[in-house]
C-alpha cells in the first residue's frame, strides 16, 4: 500500500469520541483517588460529633461545624507551632538558597575556578555516605547549636542533591553571555545577580520547593535537637496530636466537652498542609521546566 | 556506641556510680525507716499491706517545707510528657511560681512519650543528662525496650542507695513517706538509683465494663471463663445497645494480663518449689489464657484493630458506645467529676452504667492477678554530678515534688494556682473550667504521690470502692520472683525477648499464625538469651535468699 505523503501523522490526528470518553473517565478515576484521602480528612475535620458517633461521616459532611478549628486555635500550641514552621520554613528557605546557588555558580565556572573538581568530589561524598544520627547530634552539640532554630537549618544547609541540579543548569547557561557582560565590566556577583539568577527562575523555584518542604516536613531534625517545647515546629505537635492522639491543650475545658479527638486530628493534618499546598500553584509553572532542566539538550 | 563514655569514677565517700558489672545488692536487704504517715482527718489505712491510703475528706493544707530547697541557679530536668506541652516560662505563671518555690530555674526537657525512648537514647549519646533525668525501664509498656537499663548499669546514674534508704533516707521526710514497696520496684540490681514515682502495686488491671449491656444481655457477674466470654462475645453479637446495628465490640485491645490472671499464668516468671524459674510462656496456664483469646478473637468479641488501637482510640470507643470494656493505669477513669471516662460515657449514653470489674478465676475460683513494681519510673541523678550537697538540694527539690496529699506543695503541684487552676469546692480542690491545667503539664511528672491516694471530690463512697478494688486485687496477687534481681543477659535482651513474645503471642491470637507455633516461640525465646537470663536469675536468687 503506498504512503499518502500528504497524510498527517497519527498523533496529530483529532482523537475519536470513544477514546476521548476512555482518557476521561481514566482522569476522572485517578484524580478522585488521589483527592479522596484529602476530601476525607476536610470532611471529618468540618463533622460533628453525632455524625462520627453515628458513623455518618459523609464526604459532604452533615452537620458541619468549625468547631475543631476554633479548639484547635483557641489553644496556643499549633498557633505557637505553625509561626516556628513558617518562619523557620521562610528563612530556612532563603539561607539555604543564597548557599547552594553561590557554591553551585562557582562549581560551575570549572576553568576559571580551580580545585571545583576536588569540593564537588566533597560534597557528592555526602551523597554517598551519611555519618549516622548520633554523630550529628554530636556534631550540632559541638556547635552548641542545640535548643536553637539554626539546628533545624544548618544540617541541611546544603543539599548535595539539589546543589547538582543548580551546577547542571547553571553549567548550561552559555559563557559568551558572562563573558560578554564581564568585558562590560561587570564583576562577578554582578553577573550572578543580573545574568544568571534571572535566567535560571525555573531551577531555583524548584529547588526552594524541594528546600521549603523539606524544611516544613522535618520532623526528626527539631525531636533531636529542640528541647524546648516553645519551639517545636507543625510536625512534632502533628505526631503528638495525631499519631498519639494526645489531648489537646490551652483549650481543653475541665467539664466541657472537646470536638471528638477525630475531628481535632483531622484539623491539625489540614492546618499543617494547607500552608505548602498554597504555596504550591505559584511555582508550578516552574516546576515542569525546571525539573527537566538539562534533560533534553540543544 | 559513640558518646556513651559517661562513666564516672567511683569513690568509697561519694555516691555509687555502679559501674558497668558491679556488685548487685538483694532488694530485700534494702531497708527503709518506719513511712506512717501522720494521721489526718478522713484518712483510711487499709488493712491489707501496700494498698494506698483513701480520703473520705480533703486535708486542710499544711506546709512541709517552709523553706526553696534550692540554692538559686538553674536545674535542668528530663521529663516526659503525656498531654500537649505547656506554655513557656514567660507566659506560664505556674512555672515561674515553682521556680520560686523551689528556689531555683527549671529549665525541662519535655519529651512526648512516643519520643520518650528516642529523646533519652540523643542524651545519652551526647553523653549528657540533664541534672533531674526521669527513667522508665517500662515506658510504652516494653519493659527495657529502649535498653535504658544499660545505663544504668554502665553507671550513667548516681547510685543513691546511701541517701533513700535507712538512716540516709530521714532526712527527706517526704520522700520517707513513699511506700517500700514503690522504693523496692524501682530498685535496679538491688540499688535505688532515684525518687520513685509511686502508683498503686496492682496497676492497669481494673477494668471498666458496660453493666447495663450485661444486665440487658443477661450475662453479667460471670463466674468463669467460659461466662466471661459469653459476656464479650454477646457484646459483639447481640446488639446490646439496641439500634439494629452490629457495630459495637466487647473489647479494645487484646489484654492478655486479664485473661493471663484468669488462668493463672505466673507474673513473668515462676519459681518453682525445687528453685528453678519457669516464664510464664512455657506454663501451661500461659498456653490456656493464649488459647481463650484466640477463641474470644475468632468469635468477633475483640475490635478488628485491636493490635494498632492507641489508648486515646480505646477511650474514644468505649466513651462513644462502641466497646464494652477499658481499662489503663491508675484509677482517674472511675468517678463523676467532669471529664472522666465514666462521665463521658454517660454524657454520650445516657442509659450507660460503667462498673468496675475484676476477672474471675477461670474455674471459678480466684484469679492471679499480676502484682506490679509499684513505681512508675524514678527521677534520677547523672554521675558526672559528683558534688555531695549539690545531690543533697536535687533530693530536696523531688522532696518537693513528692510532697504528701493534701499538703501546700501538693495542691500547688497538682492543682495549680488558686482562682486561676483551681478552687476550693466544698473543702476540695476542684480544676476552673478555663484550661489552665495545661500550665503544669509534664513540668509536675516526676516522683508525685497523686496516684497513692484515692479520693474522689464530693463523690461520697467513691475512693473507699477503689481502696476496696485495689485490697481485692492484691489479696488475688502473684509477684514477679525476679524483681530487682540481677541477669546482665535481662538488661541486654529483655527488650528483644519481649518484644518476640508480645508479637508472637499477637500472632497467634488474631490467627496470623497458628497455635502449634508455641513450641517454636518457647525455643527461640530460650536460644534468644531466655535461658541464659534464667540461669542468671537463679543465680541473683541463690545469693539473695533470706
Amino acid at each position: 500500500m503506498a504512503i499518502n505523503a500528504g497524510a498527517a501523522p497519527f498523533w496529530m490526528e483529532r482523537p475519536s469520541l470513544t477514546s476521548r470518553i476512555v482518557k476521561a473517565v481514566a482522569l476522572i478515576l485517578i484524580v478522585t483517588v488521589m483527592l479522596f484521602p484529602f476530601w476525607y480528612v476536610l470532611s471529618v475535620s468540618l463533622s460533628s460529633e453525632r455524625d462520627l458517633l453515628g458513623a455518618n461521616v459523609a464526604l459532604i459532611p452533615l452537620h458541619p461545624n468549625l468547631g475543631a478549628y476554633t479548639t484547635i486555635f483557641q489553644g496556643a500550641v499549633v498557633t505557637s507551632a505553625l509561626e516556628v514552621s513558617i518562619g523557620v520554613t521562610a528563612i530556612g528557605t532563603l539561607v539555604c538558597m543564597l548557599m547552594t546557588t553561590t557554591l553551585a555558580y562557582g562549581l560551575s565556572r570549572t576553568s576559571q575556578v580551580p580545585g571545583t573538581k576536588f569540593v564537588l568530589i566533597l560534597v557528592l561524598g555526602t551523597l554517598l555516605f551519611n555519618a549516622g544520627i548520633i554523630p550529628n547530634y554530636l556534631t550540632v552539640r559541638y556547635l552548641g547549636l542545640l535548643n536553637t532554630y539554626a539546628s533545624l537549618i544548618v544540617p541541611g544547609l546544603i543539599s548535595a542533591f539539589n546543589l547538582v541540579v543548580v551546577r547542571q543548569f547553571f553549567m548550561g547557561i552559555p559563557e559568551d553571555l558572562t563573558d560578554a557582560a564581564m568585558i562590560d565590566g561587570a564583576n562577578p556577583l554582578q553577573i550572578f545577580w543580573h545574568i544568571i539568577l534571572p535566567l535560571s527562575k525555573a531551577v531555583l523555584a524548584v529547588v526552594a520547593l524541594f528546600y521549603g518542604v523539606a524544611l516544613w516536613s522535618d520532623y526528626f531534625g527539631p525531636l533531636l535537637y529542640i528541647n524546648n517545647t516553645a519551639m517545636w515546629p507543625i510536625p512534632l505537635v502533628l505526631r503528638l496530636y495525631v499519631l498519639q492522639g494526645q489531648a489537646l491543650s490551652g483549650a481543653e475545658q475541665v467539664g466541657q466537652p472537646l470536638p471528638p479527638a477525630q475531628t481535632l486530628q483531622m484539623a491539625v493534618v489540614v492546618i499543617a498542609t494547607l500552608p505548602i499546598l498554597f504555596v504550591y500553584p505559584f511555582l508550578q509553572r516552574y516546576f515542569v521546566q525546571g525539573v527537566l532542566s538539562g534533560a533534553i539538550k540543544g | 556506641m559513640a558518646g556513651m563514655g559517661m562513666l564516672a569514677a567511683c569513690t568509697s565517700a561519694q555516691p555509687n556510680s555502679g559501674a558497668s558489672g558491679g556488685t548487685a545488692a538483694c532488694v530485700a536487704n534494702l531497708q527503709f525507716p518506719p513511712n506512717t504517715p501522720p494521721e489526718r482527718p478522713g484518712q483510711i489505712v487499709s488493712k491489707v499491706p501496700n494498698v494506698p491510703l483513701a480520703w473520705t475528706e480533703y486535708p486542710k493544707p499544711y506546709v512541709t517545707m517552709p523553706n526553696p530547697p534550692g540554692k538559686g541557679e538553674t536545674v535542668t530536668t528530663f521529663q516526659i510528657l503525656f498531654s500537649s506541652p505547656p506554655p513557656p516560662l514567660e507566659s506560664n505563671p505556674w512555672w515561674q511560681q515553682l521556680n520560686k518555690r523551689l528556689g531555683v530555674t527549671i529549665q525541662p526537657t519535655l519529651a512526648d512519650s512516643p519520643d520518650y525512648a528516642a529523646k533519652l537514647n540523643t542524651l545519652a549519646a551526647g553523653g549528657s543528662f540533664p541534672d533531674i533525668t526521669w527513667i522508665n525501664f517500662n515506658q510504652n509498656g516494653q519493659n527495657n525496650g529502649a535498653g535504658f537499663m544499660k545505663f544504668v548499669a554502665q553507671g550513667a546514674f548516681n547510685d543513691l542507695t546511701p541517701y533513700l534508704t535507712g538512716d540516709g533516707l530521714k532526712q527527706f521526710p517526704n520522700l520517707q513517706l513513699l511506700p517500700p514497696v514503690t522504693w523496692r520496684g524501682s530498685a535496679f540490681q538491688g540499688k535505688i538509683y532515684g525518687a520513685p514515682y509511686p502508683i498503686q502495686p496492682v496497676n492497669g488491671q481494673l477494668g471498666m465494663y458496660r453493666k447495663d449491656w450485661a444486665e440487658k444481655l443477661k450475662v453479667d457477674n460471670p463466674k468463669n471463663a467460659e461466662e466471661v466470654m459469653r459476656m464479650f462475645v454477646a457484646f459483639a453479637q447481640e446488639d446490646p445497645d439496641g439500634n439494629g446495628i452490629k457495630d459495637t465490640w466487647g473489647i479494645d485491645t487484646l489484654h492478655p494480663s486479664i485473661w493471663n490472671a484468669m488462668f493463672r499464668a505466673p507474673n513473668q516468671w515462676r519459681l518453682n518449689s525445687d528453685g528453678s524459674l519457669t516464664r510464664d510462656l512455657e506454663t501451661e496456664e500461659w498456653k490456656a489464657a493464649l488459647e481463650f483469646a484466640h477463641t474470644m478473637w475468632t468469635k468477633g468479641a475483640f475490635h478488628p484493630d485491636a493490635l494498632t488501637l492507641t489508648l486515646n482510640q480505646n477511650m474514644s470507643l468505649i466513651e462513644s458506645g462502641k466497646t464494652g470494656f477499658f481499662t489503663q493505669g491508675g484509677w482517674g477513669y472511675f468517678g463523676s467529676q467532669p471529664g472522666t471516662m465514666t462521665t463521658l460515657t454517660k454524657q454520650n449514653n445516657p442509659d450507660a452504667n460503667p462498673a468496675p470489674w475484676i476477672p474471675p478465676g477461670f474455674d471459678g475460683g480466684k484469679p492471679a492477678i499480676p502484682l506490679g513494681t509499684a513505681d512508675y519510673g524514678f527521677g534520677a541523678i547523672p554521675s558526672t554530678i559528683k558534688d555531695e550537697k549539690k545531690i543533697i538540694e536535687l533530693l530536696h527539690i523531688m522532696e518537693f515534688i513528692a510532697a504528701p496529699f493534701g499538703s501546700d506543695e501538693f495542691n500547688f503541684i497538682y492543682y495549680g494556682i488558686e482562682n486561676d487552676m483551681f478552687n476550693w469546692v466544698n473543702g476540695a480542690p476542684v480544676h476552673v473550667t478555663n484550661g489552665n491545667q495545661n500550665w503544669s503539664n509534664g513540668l509536675n511528672y516526676l516522683c508525685g504521690t497523686t496516684e497513692i491516694n484515692y479520693f474522689y471530690a464530693n463523690q461520697p463512697g467513691e475512693a473507699q470502692l477503689m481502696q476496696q478494688l485495689q485490697e481485692q486485687q492484691i489479696q488475688a496477687s502473684i509477684a514477679d520472683p525476679t524483681l530487682g534481681l540481677y541477669s546482665p543477659t535481662w538488661v541486654a535482651q529483655s527488650g528483644n525477648l519481649i518484644k518476640l513474645q508480645t508479637d508472637a503471642y499477637n500472632s497467634m491470637v488474631v490467627g496470623n499464625s497458628p497455635l502449634t507455633d508455641l513450641p517454636k516461640l518457647i525455643s527461640d525465646w530460650k536460644s534468644q538469651g531466655g535461658d541464659q537470663a534464667r540461669k542468671e536469675f537463679q543465680q541473683s536468687l541463690d545469693k539473695c535468699k533470706p
